[in-house]
């Protein structure tokens, strides 16, 4: 099991967030030998090029474990710079940002609509800034009013 | 189905459905066979991804 890792863009004590999550994971159990922690980046592309240069040269899977409207871009970030990496991708569910909850907020901050929203555009804008490849996207859409009325 | 990049995708043109596509497509997956995991930082859902974390641990 390998590493705890941390940016620090929301974080507005001086305590990075990945020194938290190691207190955090340590509290909860986990082994502090089986804890590498990266606590100098602030954002997601810093964030995974920083922790490979902490793992072995020859590692090859990986899970990464994020909420799930952070996952595509985190994935797509290996897919063009660690493409040897075989990359699972693992939800942390939160309730609200959820694939079938987030549409359901309101647009006030940190809200599971917000949240999408700035993520949506993000991966717009890694796309046009060559931080991932410029995937393709099916643009018959699924309709969403169909998802959020599932669970109501 | 047509298909359209990333890149071409205009600020106006973004919508609910839009979003849904763009964030939530394609991250399905299944096994949990690794070497190591990376948990991503975030202060406010780091005990949600620690939580996942520890789960995967103690399956290992």
């Amino acid at each position: 099991m390998g590493g705890i890792n941390g940016v620090s863009n929301q974080n507005h004590s001086k305590i990075p967030e990945a020194i938290k999550m190691k207190e955090l994971a340590l509290s909860l159990g986990i082994l502090e030998e089986d804890i590498i922690v990266e606590d100098s980046s602030n954002n997601t592309f810093e964030n995974i090029h920083n922790a490979m240069h902490l793992l072995p040269d020859d590692v090859s899977n990986l899970l990464i474990v994020t909420n799930e409207f952070h996952l595509k871009r985190c994935s797509a970030i290996f897919k063009k710079f660690y493409p040897k990496i075989h990359i699972t991708k693992i939800a942390s569910k939160d309730g609200f940002s959820d694939k079938n909850n987030w549409v359901l907020s309101d647009n006030s901050w940190n809200s599971g609509r917000s949240l999408a929203t700035y993520e949506a555009h993000l991966l717009v804008n890694y796309a046009k800034g060559n931080k991932i490849f410029d995937l393709e996207i099916d643009e018959e859409l699924k309709n969403i009013t169909e998802i959020s009325n599932s669970i109501l | 189905m047509s298909k359209i990049k990333l890149s071409q995708i205009k600020d106006e043109c973004f919508d609910d459905n839009l979003i849904q596509t763009i964030v939530y497509s394609d991250i399905e997956d299944d096994g949990l066979n690794a070497e190591y995991a990376l948990v991503f930082g975030n202060s406010l859902l780091m005990k949600e991804r620690v939580s996942t974390a520890l789960d995967i641990y103690h399956m290992n």
